[in-house]
């Protein structure tokens, strides 16, 4: 019995609701009312078809399932990229925080080039390389990713997603490193002919990674590189011969054989050898 | 067999995880045990084709793990938890089981909601599933990781310490969870030699990378008979001795003539084989 004074829809209304015949705004006042009013919640509960609750409920699903998935690989599969590789490419912390490392990076060496040390120029030459190895190197760990062993026992291929990590960071460090490049002072060249060498010393590390494991090859790699420039400097040779035309031809064919590993590797573990 | 493994070698360094073991697998619940650093982990790794061994030959349900193509087919049909479940902090229940999903290739939306909704129940977790996993106490992270393994109901667990932080009720609904399933074939390890006895068609005991004893729970407990016995004091010929809840002193080891034999249990067994002939190993 309805109290006086108490609205409550009448039973053809309720009914009406109920089989989704409502218009929107009739069908939202007497939701709002079952929303407030138990005893008309008792009054639909169970008229409503089955079939009809499964079908809301899993667009309800799928509308809360769509905004739980980052943006970012929201924006991805739009792209086109596969649902799992995209997933799959986001999900490690130590992707972000290889990104974070990037970023950081970049914007130090961009201050770094913008500072008032001696030779700004030849700062950002020596250390521009070793962001996108250092980043990569941290993507490309196994040992950094807490979920490897599980992911590594499902058919996804692991070697695959390794390398697409590596990629999305190495890309995002060399994009970076670029803007940072903005900020070097005088000789031009030295905003293009860091890039050789940043290839060439990161594809080095994804090919000695398998046998020295990625940690060891990022420092040995890195520390041969230091070496490298201090020893050249030692017999006086400026940093600028990173700009030389033979050099960089170099730093091209170094690149050309560290691919050539980098696939040789990706193919012989997805072959024959277990990651 | 669902999982054979022939004269396999792994070594780590100057470390032999395992050295030439060989072992057959079949359908039902086999308990590996073994003490800490006796090859099990790696074993069961090499099973779950997450590590390859430098020798031997192994097969996992019929397939070679060291072709690409037969090792991604029997990753479709396996379930694994490794012995550390690493999980993604920042991800909630749900999300990080529905990423594992992913990677297993359930693409389609709804199935994959579907499956992660019955694995969470099946371990008891549908009431934390958005909860995030750096909340998680060591029981329910390994209940996760469960729940990851059951993804796409596996023909083949393995299950590296599996009851490992479980509270008692959890380890009753684990024995539960696996003992009602007796078409899966199902490889654990553990140090408990109580879920053994409880669970496990087989036992196999691994010490220093080789099998030391292959057969059922009663066999392994008979193959102490004549052992085990107890006595108010500790006694020569006693390789092992503790006081027991009754005031005795249980012994392993060479009784004494007229010493009070006891039937032996599986630990004791375990503790015999473990603990008086780790040294000398004997193939099966």
């Amino acid at each position: 019995m309805t109290p006086p004074g108490v609205w409550h829809p009448a039973e053809d209304l309720l009914q009406s609701y109920v089989d989704g015949g409502l218009p929107g705004l009739s069908a939202g006042s007497v939701e709002a009312h079952l929303l407030g009013c138990p005893a008309c919640r008792v009054r639909v509960a169970g008229g409503v078809e089955p079939a009809r609750l499964a079908r809301v409920r899993l667009q309800l699903d799928d509308r809360l399932d769509e905004h739980e998935r980052p943006w970012v690989e929201r924006l991805l599969v739009r792209c086109g990229v596969d649902e799992g590789d995209a997933r799959a490419l986001l999900a490690a912390p130590s992707l972000r925080r290889a990104w974070w490392l990037a970023v950081i990076a970049a914007a130090g060496l961009g201050l770094l080039a913008l500072g008032d040390s001696k030779d700004p120029t030849a700062v950002f030459l020596v250390l521009a390389p070793l962001v996108p190895l250092a980043t990569t190197a941290v993507a490309y760990a196994p040992a950094l990713d807490p979920a490897f062993a599980l992911v590594a026992a499902t058919p996804y291929r692991t070697m695959r997603l390794l390398l697409a990590r590596s990629l999305a960071v190495g890309a995002t460090a060399v994009v970076g490193v670029a803007l940072a490049a903005l900020a070097v002072p005088e000789r031009d060249l030295a905003r293009v002919v860091w890039l050789l060498p940043s290839v060439a010393l990161t594809l080095l590390v994804l090919s000695l990674a398998p046998r020295l494991g990625t940690a060891t090859a990022a420092w040995t790699v890195g520390a041969a590189w230091i070496l490298l420039l201090g020893s050249l400097e030692r017999r006086g040779v400026d940093v600028g011969w990173i700009a030389d035309t033979a050099a960089q031809l170099a730093w091209a064919a170094l690149s050309t054989v560290a691919l050539a590993a980098v696939t040789y590797q990706w193919h012989r573990l997805e072959t024959r050898g277990i990651a | 067999m669902s999982v054979q493994v022939h004269g396999v070698r792994k070594r780590f360094g100057r470390t032999t995880a395992l050295d030439g073991l060989s072992l057959d697998v079949g359908g039902g619940v086999t308990g590996l045990l073994g003490p800490n650093g006796a090859g099990k982990t790696t074993l069961l790794r090499i099973v779950a084709t997450v590590l390859a061994a430098d020798s031997g030959t192994v097969s996992v349900l019929g397939r070679d793990p060291g072709d690409a193509r037969q090792r991604a087919e029997i990753r479709r049909r396996l379930g694994y938890l490794p012995q550390d479940v690493g999980a993604y902090n920042g991800f909630s229940v749900r999300e990080f089981v529905d990423y594992i999903a992913v990677l297993k290739e359930h693409r389609e939306r709804r199935a994959r909601r579907a499956e992660v909704e019955r694995v969470l129940e099946l371990v008891d977790l549908t009431d934390q599933a958005y909860t995030r996993v750096k909340s998680l106490s060591g029981g329910m992270r390994r209940r996760l990781g469960l729940a990851t393994a059951y993804l796409g109901d596996p023909e083949l667990l393995v299950l590296d310490e599996p009851a490992v932080g479980l509270d008692p009720q959890q380890r009753l609904r684990f024995r539960e969870l696996v003992s009602n399933d007796p078409a899966r074939t199902i490889l654990l390890s553990t140090h408990q030699t109580d879920d053994v006895a409880a669970l496990c068609r087989d036992v196999i005991v691994v010490n220093e990378g080789r099998v030391l004893f292959r057969g059922s729970p009663a066999e392994l407990a008979a193959s102490a008979r004549g052992r085990v016995w107890r006595s108010d004091a500790r006694e020569p010929g006693a390789e092992l001795a503790w006081v027991a809840g009754d005031g005795t002193t249980r012994m392993i080891g060479d009784p004494p003539p007229g010493a009070d034999l006891v039937e032996p249990t599986v630990e004791d067994a375990y503790l015999v084989l473990v603990g008086a002939t780790a040294l000398q190993p004997v193939e099966v």
